[in-house]
């Protein structure tokens, strides 16, 4: 089993202005995001044009599914920086 | 080789082998099982020595002027889009293929199982490119 993130670090830096550096505690969301992934299921077998081409176990493993791709994102990140700027994220 | 031993010993009851071939039988049985386990335990080792897993696909861009770009994607990533991929719809993904082979890209998408994506990132862990540019340009991907 793959733990989902637990901590987003968003850092801008830019010439001439303020710095921003962002420490989010995903953990807290946890709760939240695998009640989504639970609710996912249910809005796509409420969605009418959906019900009628998706086969019904391929709409209930969609839940965990997207949960699976929300925990893959552990260990993401990205640095990009210019002359004046720059923008870190990762995802731990 | 429980079965194969009971048969050997129990044609040697009926008489219809001899204690000396009953003994050879045995004998030839016992080095089966002894070759038999000695091949499960290559088996076994060949993926510990395997042991380079690639985990991030890294791609590094620097340019002349302090501009740089490093992403680190996990490759778990990829083998959760192809699984969360495949409960499309057909019709959807007929759509999706259409559209990308507009823009050149013939990838089709039903053929794309975790079985392949597996063997596809086996297949990169041994990848690495590295591109040196006239202005001290460099792109560098690579597994890790």
């Amino acid at each position: 089993m793959i733990w989902p993130p637990s901590v987003l670090r968003v850092r801008i830096d830019e010439k001439g202005s303020r710095k921003i550096n962002l420490w989010i505690p995903l953990f807290l969301f946890w709760p939240l995001i695998v009640l989504g992934a639970l609710l996912f299921p249910l809005a796509l077998a409420m969605s009418s044009e959906l019900r009628k081409k998706m086969k019904v176990d391929a709409v209930v493993v969609s839940g965990p599914q997207l949960l699976a791709l929300f925990a893959a994102l552990r260990g993401l990140k990205v640095n990009v920086g210019g002359k004046n700027d720059r923008v870190y994220v990762e995802l731990w | 080789m429980g079965n194969d031993r009971a048969r050997i010993l129990d044609m040697l009851k009926q008489g219809k082998i001899t204690v000396d071939e009953a003994e050879q039988l045995l004998d030839a049985l016992g080095q089966n099982v002894g070759t038999e386990q000695t091949s499960a335990l290559a088996v076994e080792e060949k993926p510990a020595g395997n042991s380079k897993r690639c985990r991030f696909l890294r791609v590094c861009v620097s340019g002349s002027d302090k501009e740089n770009v490093d992403i680190r994607v996990p490759m778990q990533i990829l083998r959760a889009g192809v699984k969360l991929g495949a409960l499309i719809p057909p019709q959807a993904r007929r759509k999706v293929d259409c559209a990308l082979g507009e823009k050149g890209i013939n990838l089709d998408f039903s053929n794309l199982t975790p079985e392949t994506v597996d063997e596809f990132i086996e297949g990169l862990s041994e990848m690495s490119i590295d591109i040196k540019g006239d202005e001290g340009e460099t792109v560098k991907i690579f597994c890790e």
